[in-house]
């Protein structure tokens, strides 16, 4: 039965997935697992580094961006005509939730 | 218990049965202004039953379906067909459900094995459900029509405006509700995520 609800769950969940239609989903999740990769590995990543991932289109990478920073996930900063991303106040706790569903503490 | 244990299924086919006769209930009780013939209708819900029965529980639903198409017959409305007919007309639906299956698992890569079929559910889309739907409704409305044509005392004169809206009313009635559901659960889960945050 387990199974079972979960196939009719993965089935409502196909355009869900398709086209990400509710908040960090989908490519919302690509662009922040990218941006904490870049902070666990050099401490710094500009939108450019992003954008340059093609995830989807530039205008909707930006738009991305601006989700997650609207949540609180990100911030942005101005250095030198570049735009930084930085952590926003609530990506502690997401990573922590992520600890929390892999069923061990945050890495 | 096994998945594929008699108890299981037996239930499973109950189900169908039910839901299916439950939403041709629904479909001639409140949806009648679609059928452009006694036995055509442009958009019939029922159909999304099958879609979902044999993505969710395989060639079983084929039995569910006749169960449920008799059910309605015999204790509901017996839309103007002696018995017989009812008979035929259901088992007719519950072979056209489960033969759909066997040929969308002939023809996809994303179903593995004909007998059994096992479906790769993370890796099917929208356009993969698209096409099983179009199956079912192809044969069907084929079939039912080929029927009709067939049995004693004709239910109704068989036209090919009456097997183009058969069609259109299995497409619409899967297909459509199969989006309808999608919105609703990504409606349900935005709710959630939103509760979540405040």
């Amino acid at each position: 039965m387990n199974q079972l609800g979960q196939n009719l769950f993965t089935l409502l969940g196909i355009l869900e997935k398709k086209h990400n239609l509710t908040t960090l989903d989908g490519l919302h999740r690509q662009v922040l697992y990218f941006v904490m990769d870049c902070f666990a590995k050099d401490g710094a990543v500009s939108t450019v580094n992003v954008v340059e991932q093609h995830f989807t289109s530039r205008s909707s990478t930006y738009r991305k961006i601006s989700d997650l920073r609207e949540m609180g996930f990100l911030m942005e900063q101005w250095r030198e005509g570049v735009c930084m991303i930085l952590p926003g106040p609530k990506l502690d706790q997401f990573i922590a939730e992520l600890g929390a569903e892999a069923g061990h503490g945050p890495q | 218990m096994d998945r594929n244990s008699p108890k299981k299924s037996l239930i499973s086919i109950l189900a169908i049965a039910a839901l299916y006769s439950g939403l041709m209930v629904v479909q001639f009780s409140y949806l009648e202004r679609f059928n452009a013939y006694a036995l055509a209708s442009a958009f019939f819900i029922p159909s999304s039953v099958r879609l979902f029965g044999v993505l969710l529980l395989g060639y079983r639903t084929g039995l569910g379906i006749a169960l449920g198409g008799l059910m309605f017959a015999f204790g509901v409305n017996n839309l103007g067909q002696t018995p017989e007919q009812s008979l035929i007309v259901s088992l007719q639906a519950g072979v056209s459900c489960s033969a759909s299956l066997m040929i969308w698992a002939f023809f996809s890569d994303k179903v593995s094995g004909v007998r059994a079929p096992s479906i790769a559910f993370g890796a099917i889309n929208a356009f993969d459900i698209l096409s099983l739907c179009v199956i079912q409704s192809v044969l069907n409305s084929g079939m039912a029509c080929l029927v009709y044509y067939l049995l004693p005392g004709q239910l109704e004169p068989v036209s090919l405006q009456q097997l183009a809206t058969m069609f259109l009313g299995d497409l619409t009635g899967a297909f459509l509700v199969f989006i309808l559901l999608n919105i609703l659960m990504s409606v349900a889960l935005r709710l959630r995520r939103f509760a979540g945050r405040s």
